[in-house]
């Protein structure tokens, strides 16, 4: 997995309105990246729904929010309405983004194991450098604590 | 002795409302999400199987010209063609981004469907687009709409709460806009002639009638 201080693997993802965003168009701005399971869960509602709520705090801190999710483009646009969402959300249905930040992997369920993302977020810096990293990531509170590591 | 009787009349009548209230038992939205896509997408067809023709609508319960459609020729159509046996009738999703509860509204008269009342609850949405359109909590409104037709309240509460339907929302998303639509309300009569927007019925009607005599249908 992607640790601190590593360069942040780029990417090419499709967005919620169709068009491909590649994370090094945004060099130059801090951006949070978080990964998540599925639109629609209730943890993954309300981790989007914390940072839709937060919008003010990251654009005073000049920072961009990226989700991403294995969901098609039209499952992130039904999220993205039905929630009101202010950032973009990417969509990789392949697991590029997903392998490549280390993310994907076993998972358990009530005792079953299965593959899914592990719901992770990485702050990468204006030069294209991991500053932070959160693994195994509460949704409750997670944008506030964010922010509040930001502005420390 | 007159008053008793009367108040006797009045609770045997209770009695008896009550009883035939609780008798009509509430449909429940079944827990599985298999069944529920299942039940949820065939409920949103109706008429005849055998029907000869299909209309197709594709709409978004928030759109303003989706409700006057509903208002000035549904039920026109609806008694001509597809009570008939002449058409059968399909309702397909699409929401436009500007609508914030359309997506909550398609999920609430899908859940319905799973229960086997879709029709009941998109007439319900199209009916009262201006209370819940405007509305704060538009699930409690939907929730409610859904007590009033009949279904049992915690298996909707939990079909919407699930977010069960999702999948046949987002299926109707991709497969109208990779058939080129991108607004409501949309009509494919037939599986030849579209209709895009909102038209008299007169002209619906047309258009239906042309489809038909080009098949060598009698028209109604």
């Amino acid at each position: 997995m992607i640790s601190e201080g590593d360069s942040a693997p780029d990417f090419t993802l499709e967005t919620d309105r169709g068009e491909a965003v590649r994370l090094s168009d945004y060099l130059g701005r801090r951006v949070v990246l978080y990964f998540y399971p599925r639109d629609g869960t209730s943890g993954c509602t309300r981790q989007a729904c914390e940072f839709r709520d937060s919008a003010g705090g990251f654009e005073a801190m000049d920072a961009i929010v990226l989700g991403i999710s294995p969901d098609s483009t039209a499952s992130h646009a039904r999220f993205r309405d039905k929630h009101g969402l202010n950032f973009t959300l990417l969509a990789d249905p392949e697991r590029e983004a997903a392998l490549a930040y280390g993310v994907w992997g076993k998972k358990k369920l009530y005792g079953r194991e299965y593959e899914g993302i592990h719901r992770t977020t990485f702050v990468v810096g204006p030069d294209g450098v991991v500053e932070r990293v959160y693994r195994k990531v509460r949704p409750a509170g997670h944008a506030e604590a964010i922010l509040a590591d930001m502005s420390s | 002795m007159r008053r008793g009787a009367a108040a006797a009349a009045a609770a045997l009548a209770a009695a008896l409302v009550a009883g035939e209230a609780s008798a009509q038992e509430a449909v429940i939205v079944p827990a599985e999400q298999s069944v529920i896509l299942e039940r949820a997408d065939r409920a949103r067809v109706r008429g005849d199987t055998a029907a000869p023709i299909r209309i197709v609508e594709v709409s978004d319960f928030e759109c303003p010209f989706c409700a006057q459609f509903y208002h000035e020729s549904y039920r026109a159509v609806d008694s001509v063609y597809v009570r008939t046996g002449v058409a059968r009738y399909v309702w397909i999703s699409l929401p436009n981004s500007g609508h914030p509860r359309a997506w909550s509204a398609i999920e609430a008269a899908f859940c319905a469907g799973a229960a086997g009342r879709f029709w009941a609850m998109h007439d319900i949405l199209f009916e009262r687009r201006d209370e819940w359109a405007s509305s704060a909590d538009p699930n409690g409104l939907f929730q409610s709409y859904a007590s009033e037709i009949g279904i049992e309240e915690k298996s909707f509460a939990d079909c919407l709460r699930n977010d069960q339907t999702a999948p046949l929302q987002v299926a109707d998303y991709e497969s109208t806009l990779r058939s080129g639509i991108t607004s409501t309300p949309f009509f494919v009569v037939g599986d030849s002639v579209a209709i895009r927007g909102l038209i008299p019925l007169e002209s619906f009607r047309a258009a239906v009638d042309s489809v038909l005599s080009a098949r060598g249908l009698a028209v109604p």
